[in-house]
């Protein structure tokens, strides 16, 4: 017998090729697993080993983590809040929630306020039916999680606790914090700079938009005396004194995030969506498709651009031109009916490691209502952030 | 802050993307009652032990999840013929709709354990030899020897079994059951 067709026959033969695990059991043991004590907290050089490992790790695993994310700049506020002061944002003031859906995590905005309603909207959309649902906040501050109720807290962190049911954010409050945040303000990325006057400017000016006409506007610097110079601003919404506190960030001038301006190689893709699945790639190959993917964008966003600049577009209908020309680049949005495709193929629900083949030529596209509230035309805008989500923005700002 | 948050998220990665590999590995080599006892204290132990991962992940899941199957079997049934555990697996066998090949069964049931862990790691549990190494212990080369040999035997064992696929008696006593340790 060759040694292929012997292969062959032990392939044949293994009892457990179809076996499938209870999902309800697995669950139940990652919980367990991970509410015991871990051998050894990671100290100085743990964490750097964690960064590490994290990156070897199996993009699929990230996939199956992370299915739409809806806002990738959301969470700024809180994220200085926590930097800056320390301590949880107002409770009724949590920007965003995790809609945990099967395997995956949306990161989504609110439509009624309500964590539990809208995320049973998501589960909707994914065309799978409802399960009771369960809406935990963490003391440690962070988006709200919504997950199945039977499962119980979110098996991560401690401390969880369980929001009643029919709770609502505050929501004028959370879209007024979204509007601050968003990114055409320019206060929205890390690295961006505001001057203080324009700052206070476009606070007073959503606060007239949004008909908050008691609200108040402060500035102060996080350390020491305000600067004149163009320093990264921090707003802080808070909900309870009915006051933007927008905080200047001392350090040194960035420099604006700027996308790459390197030329595509002209290497041509196949732009056809395919229902197909690839095996995850090398580390190193999925960076040479991811850096070809933004090339293309950043083609895409440079044509489309041009084109806005010579007349005054909205938000919607930038983002339909943007869409025609990406296309016509073989590039595609990552929609739910993607997503909803990939984690229908049974290798996928299996956990194996595969992608769909032209991971690499979707993006996500993002719309930002909030821009709407601060003029100028509407401009497209690629974000590398240096993974593997390539995130476009069609907003009202600056090309 | 961060690091104390991202242990557990990478191992809940970890876990969501290999589970079904380790709990197949287990169903594979120890009974149906015991699968979910044994992957259970394989990701305890994996994550007692989480600081010490380099490498890819899934070998490094196998090596333990080897170590503990071999606990669990050298103290419950130390001697356990491959056949007598398949039999003993309905588990496995109600969601199997393959054809059993009792002859080649019988096969590996006459190897030794350290040649048929070679050949099942890598025919069903699919890793590469460089994979398979980290879960046996030894270098990439040594495994691909232990491979060579344990494919020689048993293409051996195969040709010389009468047609009713039963292991001839001279086999059968020159099975010598090792632990997978």
């Amino acid at each position: 017998m060759s040694r292929d067709a012997l292969t062959a026959r032990l392939v044949a033969a293994d009892p457990a090729s179809d076996l499938t695990p209870d999902r309800d059991v697995a669950e139940a043991l990652l919980g367990r697993v991970l509410s015991s004590a871990p051998g050894a907290s990671p100290g100085a050089h743990g964490g750097r080993r964690l960064v590490q490992r994290a990156r070897r790790l199996s993009l699929v695993a990230q996939l199956a983590w992370t299915v739409v994310s809806l806002s990738a700049l959301g969470g700024v506020t809180t994220a200085v809040y926590l930097a800056v002061f320390g301590g949880e944002p107002p409770a009724r003031q949590i920007p965003r929630f995790e809609c945990i859906i099967h395997n995956g995590v949306g990161i989504a905005t609110y439509v009624t306020g309500d964590p539990v309603v809208d995320c049973a909207a998501l589960w909707v959309r994914s065309g799978s039916v409802v399960p009771p649902l369960a809406a935990w906040t963490s003391p440690y501050g962070g988006d709200a999680v919504v997950r199945r109720a039977s499962l119980g807290p979110p098996p991560f962190g401690s401390g969880w606790q369980r929001l009643p049911a029919g709770w609502t954010v505050d929501l004028p409050v959370v879209e007024l914090d979204d509007q601050l945040n968003d990114i055409s303000t320019g206060m929205a990325d890390g690295d961006a700079c505001t001057y203080a006057k324009g700052a206070v400017r476009l606070a007073r000016s959503l606060l007239v938009a949004d008909d908050l006409p008691a609200w108040r506007v402060t500035l102060r610097a996080n350390n020491g005396p305000l600067s004149s110079g163009c320093r990264h601003i921090a707003p802080d919404v808070d909900g309870a004194t009915r006051t933007i506190q927008l905080i200047q960030i001392q350090a040194e001038r960035p420099t604006r995030n700027s996308a790459p301006t390197h030329q595509p190689t002209g290497r041509q893709r196949n732009p056809k969506p395919s229902a197909r699945l690839r095996l995850v790639p090398s580390l190193q190959q999925r960076r040479r498709d991811y850096t070809h993917a933004l090339e293309l964008l950043l083609v895409a966003q440079r044509r489309t651009n041009r084109a806005l600049s010579a007349r005054c577009e909205t938000v919607p209908q930038a983002a339909a031109l943007w869409t025609r020309q990406a296309a016509a680049m073989g590039l595609a949005p990552a929609t739910a009916a993607f997503w909803r495709a990939f984690h229908a193929e049974a290798s996928f629900r299996a956990h194996e490691d595969v992608l769909p083949n032209d991971f690499f030529l979707r993006y996500t596209l993002l719309l930002q209502p909030a821009s709407q509230h601060t003029g100028g035309c509407a401009h497209l805008l690629v974000q590398d952030d240096g993974g593997d989500n390539l995130i476009v923005y069609a907003a009202r700002m600056a090309p | 802050m961060v690091g104390v948050t991202a242990e557990p998220v990478v191992f809940e990665r970890m876990f969501r993307a290999h589970h079904l590999a380790v709990y197949r590995y287990v169903a594979r080599r120890v009974e149906a009652a015991a699968v979910q006892d044994v992957v259970a204290e394989t990701f305890l132990t994996a994550w007692r032990r989480f600081d010490e991962l380099v490498g890819e992940p899934l070998p490094w899941l196998l090596g333990i999840a080897r170590r503990v199957s071999a606990n669990h079997l050298r103290g419950r049934a130390r001697r356990m013929a491959l056949r007598d555990k398949l039999a003993a697996e309905p588990q496995v066998d109600t969601h199997s709709e393959a054809t059993v090949d009792d002859a080649l069964l019988s096969a590996l049931m006459a190897l030794r354990d350290c040649e048929r862990e070679v050949l099942l790691l890598v025919a069903w549990d699919g890793l590469t030899n460089r994979e398979a190494a980290i879960v046996v212990g030894c270098s990439a080369s040594a495994f691909a020897v232990r491979l060579y040999r344990a494919r020689r035997r048993l293409a051996q064992v195969l040709s010389s079994q009468p047609p009713d696929g039963s292991i001839p008696a001279g086999d059968r006593e020159g099975v010598v059951v090792h632990d997978v340790t």
